[in-house]
């Protein structure tokens, strides 16, 4: 009964990191974007392989097209947030950005693998070959490196508050990788297609149609994985805090 | 108000040059540093220059060999300062943090970025040190010149860009390294990540300058725009968020 | 007239409380012991206070200037001795103030003077040329102190400022802190009961990061 009574002072004084009570209620709002995600990846796997026609250069190659670009969006996306979120953990000191950033992490770790392997097997379908160092793929591999070391960085840093200190900024200082990865091909002269310009999307509209909703399923595939991630992490850091309060 | 600015800017410079000069001499009185430094550059411009000069000795006839050895040698040179730099920039912040001096930095009524601009300035000139003996070594021994249609100019400021970037990203990640568990490991894999952007545009910037493309045009300007800003968004980034690196 | 202002301090490392909800005023002028064990959380406060760690909840004011909105003017004011001296081993002494001088932007013969000064006071003067890695650890010690008195401070935060210091450095310190301490704040953690009765006007008692006693020192009960 005491450590409850602690807990509960301890959480509305320091702002930690506070998981619901007892057992979950049925939430509606969690389940509608789950049903949600459902039915959008249903449609994005229609779209993709039997809405969108063959395209003239590309011919049916444009199928992987749509998996290729939606990851690689949402996984710049992912980083983003985790620059956000480290921001706004350095502004605030609170824990719950951290876990969201770093969360973030993974899952745009996660996405840029994939970016990475269906533009090997594209590669390979129109050139022969699954690399061929190209700017962008140079760049998007760096990309991947750097926010692998910040997983492992991440890991080397012992003391709680000090690894979310730590982490945000390299979080922050990590993201011109990112920035790079995006204008590599407008920069350097490379095999890659440049698809969305100053004029808008270089395509037709059911390609159009289709590469939106690729990027509306993933982006709430990424969105659902986050909150997850999110919530099983803040519950292991509540079981490591009640841990650590019975020792003492 | 504006002065007020412009002053507050003025003296923080000055609080860097302090800094980069207290560095310097320290460095000059203990010496080590920068001779193993040149040290460490020059065996692995050995080894490199080995491996090329052996590996061309099927084509040791034709001059395809000084134009392989033009090409590939160029490159070497950076990957060489690459990971001297992780001899240079490591200590710059991990040596204070060990020795406790670093609370005095933190207690100086400067702000956090003069902290870290006077560690960008230390470690650039301390890596241009080592070039300036480096850089004729490599040309003899990796069997590469720059073209003599190329200005002088251009090769100064593609080394004192190149330099200066790999300088921003050492210091941040020397002070990314100061609170992990087991320093020598974890300060490559922050240093690597964020260092290899600037390496793979140096690798470009300077096989364009060694084989001779003109200035103008698309290339070499570009790249060296593109070098330029990463240079900016480094240091602009990491001296935003360096004051938190001091009060974590 | 205030000179420290703390109200509801929290601060955590990691899982654990190192300061909970710590109120308390200090007036400016006197010497204030912080008592406490090991771990109780003064080396957090005096950190917090010399802006060098950011509070989790709460207020902490130096002379009505805020630690988070204004930490540049904070450290104009203070002067941190800890257990460690803050000198470059491979500079003398000299340099090593140099150095601090330019950095609280004191003009060179200012600094000149007060180096000067400061040293003929704790008697350093024949070693202001050495370099500091081959001085003893007393003497260690004293260039510290002068390096946290060189911009003449209103607030001194002494961390456990007599461990490593010979009798004699004490003595010099204690005097130069019994001169000021009409007009300058001295706040003092020591695990020397005795000396810290004797030198405080008032003190703080902190255990487990929280505030368990305070009062003028004749009402110290030797108790932490």
């Amino acid at each position: 009964m005491k450590l409850n009574c602690n807990h509960n002072v301890h959480i509305d004084v320091y702002h930690r990191i506070e998981p619901s009570k007892g057992r979950e209620e049925v939430n509606t709002k969690r389940v509608t974007l789950y049903i949600l995600t459902l039915v959008i990846t249903f449609v994005y796997l229609y779209m993709v392989w039997i809405f969108a026609p063959p395209e003239v250069n590309l011919g049916e190659r444009i199928r992987i097209f749509f998996q290729h670009v939606a990851p690689a969006l949402i996984g710049y996306l992912a980083f983003g947030v985790t620059l956000v979120c480290g921001v706004l953990y350095l502004w605030k000191q609170d824990l719950r950005y951290d876990l969201v950033g770093a969360a973030s992490i993974k899952i745009g770790l996660v996405f840029t693998t994939i970016t990475l392997l269906s533009g090997m097997i594209w590669a390979n379908a129109s050139w022969g070959v699954y690399w061929n160092w190209d700017p962008r793929e140079t760049t998007t591999l760096i990309l991947w490196i750097a926010y692998a070391c910040l997983i492992a960085y991440r890991a080397s840093v012992n003391d709680r508050d000090v690894r979310a200190q730590y982490g945000s900024i390299f979080g922050i200082v990590a993201f011109p990788a990112v920035i790079l990865s995006y204008i590599s091909i407008r920069v350097w002269e490379t095999l890659h297609p440049i698809v969305i310009t100053g004029e808008g999307l270089q395509m037709g509209a059911e390609h159009g149609m289709t590469l939106m909703l690729s990027l509306i399923a993933i982006g709430l595939v990424y969105a659902l994985i986050l909150e997850l991630t999110y919530r099983i992490d803040s519950v292991s850091e509540r079981l490591m805090e009640l841990r650590m309060q019975r020792s003492e | 108000m504006v002065t007020y600015e412009v002053n507050v800017m003025g003296s923080g410079f000055s609080y860097a040059l302090a800094i980069a000069k207290k560095d310097l001499i320290t460095q000059m009185r203990k010496r080590f540093e920068a001779f193993s430094m040149f040290l460490f550059a020059i065996i692995a411009v050995f080894v490199l220059g080995l491996v090329l000069f052996s590996s061309t000795f099927i084509i040791a006839d034709s001059p395809t060999r000084i134009q392989v050895m033009t090409e590939i040698g160029s490159g070497m040179l950076w990957v060489v300062v690459f990971f001297t730099g992780m001899f240079g920039f490591s200590p710059v912040f991990i040596s204070e943090s060990e020795t406790g001096t670093l609370k005095g930095l933190s207690l100086a009524p400067i702000p956090g970025w003069s902290v870290y601009l006077g560690k960008v300035i230390y470690g650039f000139l301390l890596m241009g040190l080592v070039e300036i003996f480096l850089v004729p070594i490599a040309m003899g021994l990796l069997g590469f010149a720059f073209s003599p249609e190329i200005s002088p100019l251009f090769i100064l400021i593609t080394f004192a860009l190149g330099t200066l970037d790999l300088a921003a990203v050492g210091a941040m990640a020397s002070a990314l390294t100061m609170p992990a568990e087991s320093k020598a490991t974890v300060y490559p894999i922050v240093y690597f990540p964020t260092a290899t952007t600037a390496l793979i545009l140096l690798v470009e910037i300077t096989r364009m300058l060694a084989i001779g493309l003109p200035i103008i045009g698309p290339g070499i300007l570009e790249l060296l725009i593109l070098l330029s800003g990463h240079v900016f968004a480094m240091v602009m980034l990491s001296a935003a968020v360096f004051q938190f690196t001091l009060t974590a | 007239m205030v000179s420290i202002h703390v109200d509801g301090l929290t601060r955590r490392y990691g899982y654990r409380v190192a300061l909970k909800n710590v109120s308390f005023e200090i007036p400016v002028g006197g010497v204030h012991a912080l008592f406490g064990n090991n771990g109780a959380g003064k080396t957090t406060l005096l950190r917090i206070i010399s802006t060098l760690l950011q509070p989790h909840a709460g207020k902490v004011e130096v002379f009505g200037f805020d630690i988070e909105e204004e930490p540049i003017e904070v450290r104009k004011r203070i002067g941190v001795v800890g257990d460690k001296p803050l000198l470059y081993g491979e500079l003398t002494g000299r340099e090593n103030l140099k150095f601090y001088s330019d950095l609280y932007d004191l003009e060179t013969s200012t600094a000149n003077a007060i180096i000067e000064d400061l040293a003929e006071r704790f008697d350093v003067k024949r070693w202001l040329d050495e370099p500091t890695k081959i001085l003893s650890t007393g003497l260690r010690k004293r260039f510290d102190i002068i390096r946290s008195l060189l911009h003449n401070p209103e607030l001194f935060l002494l961390d456990e400022p007599f461990s490593g210091l010979d009798k004699d450095s004490t003595e010099v310190f204690r005097n130069y802190i019994e001169d000021k301490r009409e007009d300058r704040t001295a706040i003092v953690t020591t695990h020397n009961l005795a000396l810290g009765s004797e030198i405080c006007d008032d003190f703080i008692t902190l255990r487990k990061g929280e505030i368990v006693g305070k009062g003028p020192i004749s009402e110290f009960d030797g108790n932490i």
